[in-house]
């Protein structure tokens, strides 16, 4: 009879520890792929625009939410709390934030579509959140955004709501 | 033995079943007031229903060779030990139940996941141990905290009706109006739970969940969090005020010129200040530095007798404005008004034996706020 | 618990085997690599834990007997659940079983010992470290761990009290552990067995033991990796869990019951064995349908892959996600509905006897199923809107694992103890302890579905005064429940180390099936199966 041997049957116990690391970027596709985490919306630059967002007659409103970490003291709000977007069409919108301290912060803004499965809808062709941005002290900063509707969104998207979370972060990084 | 165990049993149906207030106990779901709301609780009577019917025809089966498949009657042991006739009967016929459940499931899944076409937007924001609603169509943004007294709790005073479920300012809605929800936390996860509604969704920091609800009728609906979200997680109840819809519009408008009026700052006399401080105080702050100031050290500093308490005013304020990163304490700058953040920072310096004598005036308070 | 009967034993061989009798003292159990005495050790670490555990719960329930704050604040009430939830799981139940198949499989397959003695030893010694460990951030600044079992970020990364490095690393060590102890089955279940012992003819218990091996070996890294990933979220700057550096708090939850399902199954598979064995045996019949309970046993395994999200339907998963698991995970009713049935048809039509095992494994199928049930209706996820994380869960989930799997480790320690000890248990006592059990375990769990129905969310310290009747009545099964446990430990000290009770003949029961009864004598002698018997 064939033996089997502990050493090799410990592979499994290590390919699977691996296999947990590996569910991080795994869930990473997997909410590209499906929209789960609200996460991913498409970017687009002006010449691939054209393509995927042909004129359409559909508007869908365009709820926008701003939300600070509690332990942040910046006021940081959206210039307007609606939009109509409409696929071809595109918006350019304004978040403003004000830091009122003594010293130059960086921020980070990460952003939350909601509905998540409809998330890849949503085409941004400028957004503050592509970039840290540097807040200098006691001003208030105009950041910009520019977003349209895909063209591919189907009959059932009827609406989009898209949030902002702002997090004071280390110039150049220091995220995993 | 055995009648050890029955009289046992039969004690406790005596004891339920002589209860005189059978239907305050609260055996079952609630069926709610909205139409999905219905909807759930017809799908768990169903399947509640479905698992009865298996557990008497199993335990019935069951029951039956315990009293004459036993061998202190005689019984003698048959040898059967395989059929696999009897084994895909009994594979596919839950099958089908099963698909036969899933039908009514799906349908109302589908319903509660329409979030398209409200009427009204709310945020719901989940904070450590409070709710933060914002209406988005109106200017009307407030937090809403468990108002029962901490007396209550400890047992010093008898409890109310409503013990653990009332708030100072309950989340007002409108009835038959489609009300879309956007979820999300500013520190843990919370969940945000009205049986009534059968809305249940998680808080998640940093990311937005939708849900919504129409309501039937005009009512006060009760829930809780529903997720473990530290120590305060018992004591964040949510009510919600259904009232029709010309209520809720004078409601909304006189919401905004109150909290327009809170935004603006006058002067408080310190007898004011120390008043409206101890509610403040006990409402916000109690949880972690408990009531009489002592703290619970080290995870939640004393005040009675602190250094910060009978320190300097400006860096008390600014404290209980901006928090202390990278420890529990938050920060409160727009949760309380500038006069609420006077009146507790007074209080923290004049009560428990804290004796400054100072107090801290809106104005201060504003002026730092706006870091003038 | 059955020490006195080792030691027997190891008289017993000592006439021809001297130089192979267990050491002297306490360095015997130090060094021993003897599956026999490593099996006693874990059982004894899992009934320290299921005390320690236990006055957990006591702590918990008085706390809740009454509406009001009474006895503990609620952070200290959150360190209580949690390490009630995680020394019961990690250190009760999971030991348990580990005990009974260090005793059990190679008797059972007609091995010598364990294939890795040494590691066997190994596996064993790491457990009470980890949980002195994780015991000991009772006494460290900021308490116990506070964040419940599921141990959810950013909860339980950012919020963490500082104990919770130590929390990590005891994880990581018992992880290791079970990794060690499960390739140590494995092995020794394909490489040891005795000739002509197939594995279509292996015992049930040695087939779900198996099973729940591989379960181990796939899921308890990732529970390692969930940790290490935490670890370096409060350490090391890493942001898996953090919205704030692109990580997400979702993600944890979707790698915690990607480990934290199937392990629930780790946690009953073996349970099934134990109970096909015993209702066999007291029914005087051959287990109905025994290829059906591999392949169910199987396909319940299998599908526990495919389910973890079911613990999440109100996170916000799309809505095709949630029909996904909400049918995959009814899908699991279908294997599981055949494993009771055929318990059932066993004893139909048997000529049944009502000892001590056999009434816990009556009740494991009455109760269990129970547990099934309410695990049927949380299935649905639009009905689990309502349910999720009320005490209706902590019913579901206390139903399966307290007359689930504790019921059937109870059972399996009543039936196999003459066989290790060679004397009988005190059979009134048995009963008494059953029945008492019996009354308390569903005093105890069976109002929490009302409660729960009613609107009552789990981990609160404090409640709402429409709870208060059913709480209060909850608390009273409770103790009535871990008081009479004293009854089994009273039951099992007095058979082995007071050596009383009548001797067990080599049979013990009437005609029951397996190498251990029929080709051992009673008490088992320290080293069994030097020369494999033959199985046809």
């Amino acid at each position: 009879m064939k033996k089997l041997s502990p050493l090799k049957l410990s592979i499994i116990p290590l390919l699977m520890f691996g296999f947990g690391f590996a569910l991080v970027p795994l869930y990473d596709i997997f909410c590209q792929v499906t929209g789960i985490n609200g996460k991913y919306y498409q970017v687009a630059d002006e010449a691939s625009l054209r393509l995927v967002s042909a004129q359409g007659e559909k508007v869908v409103p365009l709820r926008l939410l701003a939300d600070a970490d509690s332990r942040d003291v910046w006021h940081f709000t959206p210039e307007k709390k609606l939009l109509e977007i409409q696929a071809g069409k595109m918006i350019t919108t304004y978040y403003e934030i004000t830091n009122d301290q003594d010293v130059e912060v960086t921020v980070q803004a990460v952003p939350s579509i909601a509905p998540g499965e409809w998330s890849e809808y949503l085409v941004k062709i400028e957004c503050f959140c592509f970039n840290q941005q540097k807040i200098p002290p006691h001003s208030t900063v105009r950041l910009p955004l520019q977003v349209t509707l895909s063209s591919k969104a189907p009959e059932e998207v009827s609406h989009l709501s898209l949030s902002y979370r702002i997090y004071q972060s280390e110039p150049l990084g220091g995220t995993f | 033995m055995k009648r050890v165990g029955f009289s046992a049993v039969s004690a406790l149906l005596l004891l339920t079943t002589s209860h005189s207030a059978f239907a305050e106990w609260g055996l079952n779901m609630t069926e709610g007031v909205t139409r999905v709301s219905h909807d759930v609780h017809d799908l768990h009577m169903t399947i509640f229903y479905v698992c009865v019917a298996i557990a008497v025809v199993v335990f019935g089966v069951m029951l039956y060779s315990i009293i004459y498949h036993r061998k202190s009657r005689g019984a003698k042991a048959h040898n059967f030990h395989e059929s696999t006739v009897v084994e895909l009967i009994w594979t596919v016929i839950p099958l089908i139940i099963l698909v036969g459940m899933c039908i009514p499931a799906t349908a109302t899944l589908i319903d509660m996941y329409d979030n398209s076409d409200a009427e009204i937007d709310i945020q719901v924001t989940g904070y450590q141990w409070k709710w933060r609603y914002t209406y988005l169509h109106e200017e009307v943004d407030f937090f809403s905290s468990m108002s029962t007294p901490s007396e209550q709790i400890d047992n010093s005073q008898a409890k109310d009706v409503n013990y653990l479920l009332e708030v100072d300012y309950p989340l007002v809605l409108p009835v038959d109006t489609k009300v879309r929800f956007l979820f999300t936390s500013k520190d843990v996860i919370h969940s945000w739970w009205v049986p009534d509604l059968a809305v249940k969704k998680d808080t998640i920091p940093g990311f937005i969940n939708e849900s919504w609800t129409k309501i039937d009728k005009p009512g006060i609906y009760r829930g809780q969090c529903t997720e473990l979200c530290g120590k305060g997680h018992g004591f964040m109840p949510i009510v919600v005020k259904a009232v029709s819809k010309a209520e809720y519009k004078s409601w909304v408008t006189a919401q905004a010129v109150a909290q327009a009026a809170a935004r603006e700052v006058k002067e408080m006399s310190f007898a004011e200040l120390m008043t409206q401080g101890e509610k403040v105080y006990n409402t916000n702050c109690a949880a972690c530095h408990q009531k009489n100031g002592a703290g619970m050290p080290p995870m939640f500093p004393g005040l009675k007798g602190s250094a910060v308490a009978l320190g300097d005013i400006n860096k008390h304020i600014n404290i209980v404005l901006k928090g202390v990163r990278s420890t529990a304490m938050s920060a409160f700058a727009e949760q309380l008004s500038v006069s609420d953040v006077a009146a507790v920072v007074t209080y923290e310096r004049n009560a428990w034996g804290n004796d400054k004598g100072d107090h801290a005036s809106p104005m201060l308070v504003k002026k730092l706020k706006d870091n003038k | 618990m059955s020490q006195e009967g080792v030691l027997q034993g190891g008289g017993a061989v000592a006439d021809d085997e001297h130089h192979h009798g267990p050491d002297k003292g306490i360095l015997r159990w130090v060094y021993t690599t003897n599956h026999k005495d490593i099996g006693t050790m874990y059982l004894l670490l899992a009934l320290g834990s299921l005390l320690i555990g236990g006055c957990m719960a006591f702590v918990i329930r008085a706390e809740l007997f009454q509406p009001g704050l009474q006895l503990v604040d609620p952070n200290f009430f959150n360190q209580m659940t949690t390490m009630h939830g995680l020394i019961m799981v990690f250190g009760a139940i999971m030991p348990a079983f580990v005990g009974l198949a260090n005793w059990l499989i190679p008797m059972m397959i007609g091995a010598p010992d364990m294939a890795l003695p040494r590691i066997n030893n190994w596996s064993f010694w790491l457990l009470p470290f980890a949980f002195t460990m994780l015991l000991s951030t009772f006494f460290m600044d900021g308490g116990a761990p506070n964040f419940g079992w599921t141990f959810y970020a950013p909860l339980s990364t950012t919020y963490a009290p500082p104990s919770v490095t130590f929390f990590i690393f005891a994880i990581h060590i018992m992880g290791i552990s079970s990794v060690m102890g499960a390739v140590n089955v494995i092995v020794t279940i394909f490489n040891m067995r005795a000739p002509g012992m197939t594995f279509m003819k292996m015992p049930l218990f040695v087939w779900t033991w198996l099973i729940t091996a591989f379960l181990l070996i796939a899921v308890m890294p990732v529970l390692a990796g969930v940790v290490t990933m935490m670890l370096m979220d409060i350490h090391f700057g890493a942001s898996f869990f953090d919205a704030a550096g692109g990580g997400d708090p979702v993600l944890f939850q979707h790698v915690f019951w990607f480990f934290g399902h199937p392990e629930v199954y780790i946690m009953i598979l073996p349970a099934f064995g134990i109970v096909s064995h015993i209702i066999s045996t007291f029914s005087r019949k051959p287990l109905f349908g025994y290829t059906s309970m591999v392949f169910a046993t199987s396909s319940i395994a299998i599908l526990s892959f495919i389910v973890w999200a079911h613990h999440m339907f109100t996170v916000g998963i799309p809505l095709v996600g949630e029909l996904f698991f909400m049918y995959s995970t009814m899908l699991i009713a279908v294997p599981t509905g055949v494993k009771v049935f055929n318990w059932v048809t066993t004893m139909f039509r048997g000529s049944m006897t009502f000892e001590t095992p056999m009434l816990f494994s009556i009740a494991f199928v009455v109760l269990f199923t129970i547990g099934g049930l309410s695990g049927l209706m949380l299935a649905v996820a639009p009905a689990d809107f309502q349910y999720h994380d009320t005490y209706f869960v902590v019913a579901h989930f206390h139903y399966v694992l307290v007359p689930g799997a504790l019921f059937s480790i109870l059972a399996a320690v009543y039936y196999w103890l003459p066989k290790w000890c060679g004397r009988m248990y005190n059979e009134a006592l048995g009963k008494w302890h059953f029945w008492l059990s019996f009354i308390g375990v569903n005093l105890t769990f069976f109002p929490m579905h009302f409660v729960g129905l009613a609107g009552m969310p789990r981990r609160i310290p404090d409640y709402a005064l429409q709870f208060a009747d059913f709480n209060a009545i909850v608390s009273v099964g409770a103790v009535v429940f871990g008081l009479s446990q004293l009854l089994f430990i009273y039951n099992v000290w007095r058979t082995t180390l007071g050596q009383k009770g009548v001797k067990a003949s080599d049979l013990v029961w009437d005609q029951p099936v397996g190498l251990e009864w029929t080709a051992l004598p009673s008490p088992v002698p320290y080293h069994t199966f030097q020369t494999p018997p033959k199985v046809d």
